[in-house]
């Protein structure tokens, strides 16, 4: 485990687009957020993802200066705006629920940022015409909001939002209010338009296919603490901890102790497993000797056959039921010490996996992990 | 059918005296526009006109001025706060015009609590009752909880994400109410001034009450006309023109916005 | 590379993080000096104002505890002489008997007309609904004085002027859009299909009114009922035309008295319309709490 890459130094305060440097918030007495480090560099897309109220908005609101923290201090383009007011900031924020002003029309609406700038009238409406045609609203611009769908409106949010080019683009769940079809459109065109207008986004979400999907980082937050940033793929192969683990994708987690450490290999007990289990000693990540077991579905190898040696990993157990997926079929299995486990495997051998019938499971110490038990 | 008892009902003990009394004001004492040519040929009358069309609307203008205030923090404010404070607008709106009037004459009188504390700055023991700041004063408290709780009614529909979107946008706190609060209030601004300009013009008790002979309302003429000079005809006349005035200011008002939930207050 | 960020994580937040050291800001979000004069003025001219709207109130009741015969302020001491007095005078316990009958009976009418209305308009698809909303609803925005000479004058040529009954029900047409809307609101939330179900269980109509219907609207008539009997309670300007001598209510001695002497008992009759009304509402406003609350259950 490294130190903290997140925090701060003088020198990443003048590289970083944004900053947060030991962010805390309390509510009266109850803690929103604990010492929330992070950097985000020019250009890239970092989400906050976690469940709701695990302090995610209250960072982002922080950073666009509608809330105050109580401790900590936010940098943007290397200059402490801690306490500076939200006018003065230069931020552009997407509402959840979009707070398009009801009574001006769509072209109103995305003038309103550069009319408080003073911008000379010729000038915004050049400005105004090129984000409405990047955003295809050209045709929109005279109505209300009230006229305009669900996606529409959305769009003219992000319109207004990168008009007067922000230094960076903060957006609260900003799909959330859409059916599901929408968001997936909408997700690919958000993703397309952040990439032409090269902005600095910060993204906060409690769906994890939106994070994986339109980040190069991924912030998960859980009770006000920041548990882990990496990028997608890499926080789903590698979560630090069961919170983690299990809140993004599908895993198993079973309690387990490191009894053993050959330099290799970390060796842990799992509970409902006989015999012990290898787990590459990278692949370590608790401090205490008690953690979990974790891996993915998808990583166990099945067969009827005992597998030999090579495999390391090996455990019997039998097949409690079967989900057909069509082309998966979800098997959970039991050990005989009581411990569930489930595989995905293709649903061709469906006949394979009747009830009650016997099977091994195998894994490489690569393919699992033990972590921090975080709840 | 099962509107056929209510209909009846309004018909015999509203509609019929209603009418009747619209009539009398064309048949009393004989068949004519007799009573208008006479109101209208009145210099007291238009007098009495001028009057109360010059309170009501000083009333309308203070009510809305001294109620925004208070609805726009009301709207603000934590639930549990408000929940409170709006007792404290709603218990006046409660309590008898005629006992809030004697309470301003009990105020405003030369021994009053509003005498003896303006009598250092104004140097006069005398109170100020029987003016028309008098009438001013009473009547906007008895109309002030109208705009209060129209106008929060409307605040309270406001997306609070507003403010603070426009505040991100890059306006300062006042632009930010300038052009994105106050554009929402207007229509409740507007409607509760004209609702409560409405009400002021037929006011009775408080004008006879708390105001002189010099702050007679058309209300007042109207009640005189009956009690002292037994003009059947005049006071049907000028209560005619009082309800026309008003339906039609209330016409306009509903036709501007619609004014709703004033009965839920 | 993976970053843990926080030693505390494993906790899992059960053990609460200390507060954090360092400088602390107690202010809820950023403002400029502006914002903040602006909002303490605020602040000033909403107490201000509130306190314009209560103190009258508050007078009146104090007034009524004072010890001497005139009206003063400050109190020259506190006493119930006034108390003692009003209840030993019998005009004054006359006309709050009366104006309670009154109020009674106008609430009663008022009740039973605007829930029957509200009723028919709910479950009627007939051309004229509009025109019967209006009909009842009008009462509510006709100035009170033109509605006064209108009862006058017919009060007069029936020769009926002090008939109590009749003023019940004259009063009964302003506490009618009250009931109406009070009722008709509640009937926008009630499902009509829970009466149709109720027809298809075999309860005939009429016990589906008063079986269904009827239990879940009782919180929105009594609605009703409160507003019309304060309305009526402390009505003030028709009684002065239609009460002649023998229909003498509370507001209409308070009215006298005002004209003629100002006096403490005066604020014992203002104490007792006041609490009278206020408690009505609050008592209103506690059945709607109560209400809320079952319903959340």
């Amino acid at each position: 485990m490294t130190a903290p890459m997140t925090k701060p130094t003088t020198a990443s305060t003048t590289t970083d687009q944004v900053v947060f440097d030991g962010i805390h918030k309390w509510y009266g007495d109850s803690p929103a957020v604990h010492d929330f480090n992070l950097a985000i560099a020019k250009g890239e897309f970092v989400t906050l993802l976690g469940p709701s109220g695990s302090g995610k908005t209250t960072n982002l609101r922080i950073l666009a200066g509608l809330e105050s923290a109580t401790a900590g201090e936010v940098y943007l383009a290397g200059r402490a705006v801690t306490d500076e007011v939200p006018e003065k900031r230069n931020i552009g924020l997407v509402f959840q629920n979009y707070a398009l002003f009801p009574h001006m029309t769509v072209a109103q609406n995305i003038a309103f940022p550069l009319r408080m700038r003073r911008m000379k009238k010729d000038d915004a409406a050049r400005e105004i015409d090129r984000v409405l045609k990047m955003t295809q609203l050209t045709e929109f611009r005279d109505r209300y909001p009230r006229q305009l769908s669900g996606g529409q409106q959305q769009r003219v949010a992000l319109a207004r939002a990168f008009v007067f080019d922000p230094s960076v683009l903060l957006m609260d769940e900003p799909l959330g209010a859409l059916d599901r079809n929408l968001r997936d459109h909408m997700r690919l065109e958000l993703k397309n338009l952040q990439q032409r207008i090269g902005a600095t986004v910060l993204y906060v979400t409690h769906d994890q296919d939106e994070a994986l999907a339109l980040s190069d980082r991924i912030g998960v937050m859980h009770r006000g603490v920041l548990q882990q940033t990496a990028p997608p793929d890499e926080l789903y192969e590698e979560p630090v901890n069961s919170f983690v683990a299990k809140f993004l994708g599908q895993s198993i987690c079973l309690p387990a102790r490191r009894v053993d450490d050959d330099g290799r290999y970390t060796v842990v007990e799992v509970e409902g497993m006989a015999g012990r289990v290898l787990v590459d000693k990278d692949n370590d990540c608790s401090a205490d000797p008690t953690g979990e077991f974790m891996i993915r579905p998808e990583r166990f190898r099945i067969g009827s056959d005992k597998p030999d040696a090579a495999e390391r990993n090996a455990v019997s157990c039998t097949v409690a039921a079967h989900v057909y997926l069509g082309p998966q079929i979800e098997v959970h299995l039991r050990t005989a010490e009581g411990a569930e486990l489930q595989v995905v495997v293709p649903s061709a051998r469906r006949a394979d996996y009747d009830t009650g019938s016997a099977h091994w499971l195998s894994w490489a110490p690569g393919d699992c992990r033990f972590l921090a038990h975080v709840t | 059918m099962a509107l056929g008892l209510p209909v009846a009902f309004m018909a015999i003990v509203y509609a019929y005296p209603v009418g009747a009394m619209l009539l009398k004001s064309v048949t009393e004492p004989k068949p004519g526009f007799g009573n208008f040519r006479r109101a209208f040929t009145d210099d007291a009358i238009w007098d009495v006109l001028v009057i109360t069309v010059r309170l009501s609307a000083e009333v309308a203008l203070l009510t809305v001025v001294l109620g925004f205030p208070v609805a726009y923090f009301l709207s603000r404010t934590s639930k549990r706060k408000a929940r409170f404070l709006v007792l404290l607008v709603i218990i006046p709106f409660w309590t008898s015009i005629l006992v809030r009037s004697f309470s301003w004459i009990v105020l405003l009188g030369d021994n009053g609590l509003v005498t003896s504390i303006l009598e250092p700055v104004t140097g006069d023991a005398q109170g100020m009752l029987y003016s028309e700041s008098a009438v001013v004063i009473a009547m906007t408290h008895i109309l002030l909880p109208f705009p209060i709780l129209i106008i929060k009614g409307t605040l309270d529909q406001i997306d609070s994400s507003l403010p603070p979107a426009a505040r991100s946008l890059g306006a300062g706190p006042l632009r930010a109410f300038a052009h994105v609060y106050l554009p929402l209030a207007v229509p409740a601004i507007v409607s509760s001034g004209m609702l409560v300009f409405v009400i002021a013009l037929g006011f009775y008790v408080t004008p006879a009450l708390v105001g002189g002979p010099k702050q007679s309302t058309i209300a007042v003429v109207i009640a005189q006309a009956v009690q002292v000079n037994f003009d059947w005809g005049m006071a049907a006349a000028l209560a005619t023109l009082l309800l026309v005035i008003a339906t039609t200011l209330t016409m306009i008002v509903r036709r501007l916005t619609k004014v709703k939930g004033l009965v839920a207050l | 590379m993976s970053t843990m960020t926080a030693p505390t994580a494993r906790d899992g937040g059960e053990t609460r993080p200390a507060r954090p050291p360092g400088r602390r800001r107690d202010r809820r979000s950023p403002s400029t000096p502006l914002e903040r004069v602006l909002r303490w003025g605020l602040r000033v001219v909403v107490t201000l104002v509130l306190g314009y709207l209560v103190t009258p109130i508050v007078i009146v009741v104090l007034e009524s505890f004072n010890s001497v015969d005139y009206l003063s302020f400050p109190l020259e001491g506190w006493s119930l002489t006034h108390y003692r007095k009003f209840f030993a005078d019998s005009a004054w316990v006359d006309a709050t008997l009366l104006s309670a009958r009154i109020a009674a009976l106008a609430a009663l009418i008022a009740t039973v007309v605007g829930t029957v209305a509200a009723w028919g308009l709910a479950r009627s698809n007939a051309r004229g609904k509009g025109f019967v909303f209006a009909l009842l609803y009008s009462p509510l925005l006709i100035p009170i004085i033109v509605l006064a000479m209108s009862y006058y004058f017919t009060f007069a040529d029936l020769k009926v002027i002090g008939h109590w009954q009749l003023i019940s029900v004259a009063y009964s047409v302003m506490g009618i859009p009250y009931v109406l809307v009070a009722v008709s609101n509640a009937l926008q939330q009630f499902d009509p299909e829970l009466e149709n179900a109720a027809r298809t269980l075999g309860a005939g109509m009429t016990r589906t009114l008063l079986r269904i219907t009827l239990p879940s609207l009782t919180s929105a008539i009594s609605a009703g009922a409160l507003f019309a009997f304060v309305i009526a309670f402390d009505e003030a300007v028709i009684i002065l035309f239609v009460g002649g001598s023998g229909s003498v209510t509370l507001p209409r001695m308070l009215w006298d008295s005002v004209r003629n002497d100002l006096t403490p008992t005066l604020a014992v009759a203002g104490t007792i319309l006041i609490v009278v009304c206020v408690g009505l509402f609050l008592l209103s406003e506690l059945i709607k709490i109560l209400r809320e609350r079952r319903e959340r259950r």
